[in-house]
């Protein structure tokens, strides 16, 4: 083994890591795109349990998967942001701009009354349905693609990668990253302004959460 | 010099490249955990909101530890993971760490004060002091590792990154590497003082309550 090569071997791992990232982000996006599309289902199970403790249970373990899985896709894409990752590894080159739409539905959780808010809640299957398509679209065509022959599939799978595609993958990058910046600065502005919204009165509250 | 390596030099240069892809990584992953946090910390009002509308106590106990419970932790773990920009060797020797970190951590290590100090969930001066910190170190993290490190191959941003790594910048990593090491210990000494402090308050009414 020369040097070279062991540089070589620690760059496969970090391709190997940052591949596995962009796959197992497919099956996440779908999988927050079900959890939030299945609302009906567990609302209608929550009315059928004779035990307020199991409707209770029930609805906060689906409320807390279903809005961790929604960071966990936001987190993941992180990579979408770092300009020498999009330039050299082969991700879907819209994966930005559906972590910006992944923001976006965490911001409304935020802002409005949650499952209590119907418009909200329509804004969000709408949001999470563009960004699982700016996601998934490009890396089944695209990035899951790039050995496929024909007239004119080669042109649309090089404009679906990242690495092939950089004078449009760095763009949106960096336009992603500047409209979290943004979306982050709302979050944090509507949070320090709501500091007055104290934790609810001791008597509806658990003694432990005093 | 690219001659095969023999048995020795092979295990060194696993070992210390291993070591390298270690640190980058942890210094990559640390923006997530980052977010994390601060997604956590923003998440206050929506969490209190789920929280009024549960209709059992155990229920809310549950909810509402849950949160604390994650919140603090990532926040401890972030503090954690943040402590290899303390470390001389790998800031301002070898491929570099986003030249702002050593602050950052300080400034993580000043917000977990003020929620050791003061209550952050029940007062709102807390709750904003703690908010601005964590926007301040997060930013003095995320911007230099996203814009430095991780753009490094990147024309179209001229001298930035170099700017931004601490290996390439000894100028500016080298002060701000004492001075944040200076500022961490200081804040470790204040801690423990306060406690010591609170602890003989606490024997000395103890104390009195038994003498009266």
């Amino acid at each position: 083994m020369t040097p070279d090569q062991v540089s070589g071997f620690f760059s496969a791992g970090e391709a190997f890591v940052e591949g596995t990232i962009g796959a197992a982000l497919v099956v996440l996006w779908l999988l927050v795109l079900a959890l939030h599309l299945g609302r009906p289902y567990m609302a209608a199970t929550t009315s059928k349990f004779t035990l307020r403790l199991g409707a209770d249970l029930w609805w906060i373990i689906y409320v807390a998967i279903r809005d961790i899985f929604t960071v966990q896709v936001f987190l993941g894409s992180f990579i979408f942001f770092y300009p020498d990752v999009v330039k050299a590894q082969t991700l879907p080159v819209t994966g930005g701009i559906a972590a910006v739409c992944a923001f976006a539905v965490l911001l409304i959780k935020l802002m409005t009354k949650g499952d209590g808010d119907r418009r909200g809640y329509q804004w969000q299957i709408g949001l999470l349905a563009v960004g699982a398509t700016l996601y998934i679209a490009p890396y089944l065509i695209g990035v899951q693609g790039t050995q496929l022959t024909g007239a004119h599939l080669p042109g649309i799978v090089k404009a679906l990668v990242s690495s092939s595609n950089p004078d449009l993958a760095l763009p949106l990058c960096y336009l992603s990253a500047a409209l979290v910046g943004i979306l982050g600065i709302v979050a944090a502005v509507y949070n320090l302004r709501q500091t007055n919204v104290r934790k609810p009165a001791a008597a509806a509250v658990p003694e432990s959460t005093r | 010099m690219n001659a095969p390596l023999n048995a020795d030099q092979l295990a060194t240069t696993l070992t210390s490249g291993g070591a390298g892809w270690m640190v980058l990584s942890v210094a990559a992953v640390l923006p997530i955990l980052w977010s994390f946090t601060l997604i956590l910390h923003f998440a206050r009002p929506y969490i209190i909101r789920f929280l009024r509308r549960l209709t059992l106590r155990f229920g809310g106990d549950v909810w509402w530890l849950s949160y604390v419970l994650f919140r603090d932790g990532l926040l401890v773990v972030t503090l954690g993971l943040s402590m290899i920009f303390l470390m001389p060797n790998l800031y301002l020797t070898g491929q570099g760490l986003p030249i702002t970190a050593p602050l950052a951590v300080v400034v993580l290590f000043w917000t977990l004060a003020v929620k050791l100090l003061r209550d952050a969930d029940d007062d709102p001066g807390a709750f904003r002091l703690e908010s601005i910190l964590l926007i301040i170190a997060s930013i003095l993290y995320i911007v230099p590792q996203v814009y430095g490190m991780e753009a490094q191959d990147q024309a179209n941003l001229g001298n930035l990154p170099s700017l931004l790594v601490s290996t390439s910048n000894l100028a500016v990593a080298r002060p701000l590497f004492w001075v944040s090491i200076g500022l961490f210990s200081l804040t470790g000494v204040g801690i423990f003082i306060w406690y010591i402090g609170k602890a003989m308050r606490a024997a000395a009414v103890s104390d009195g309550a038994e003498t009266s």
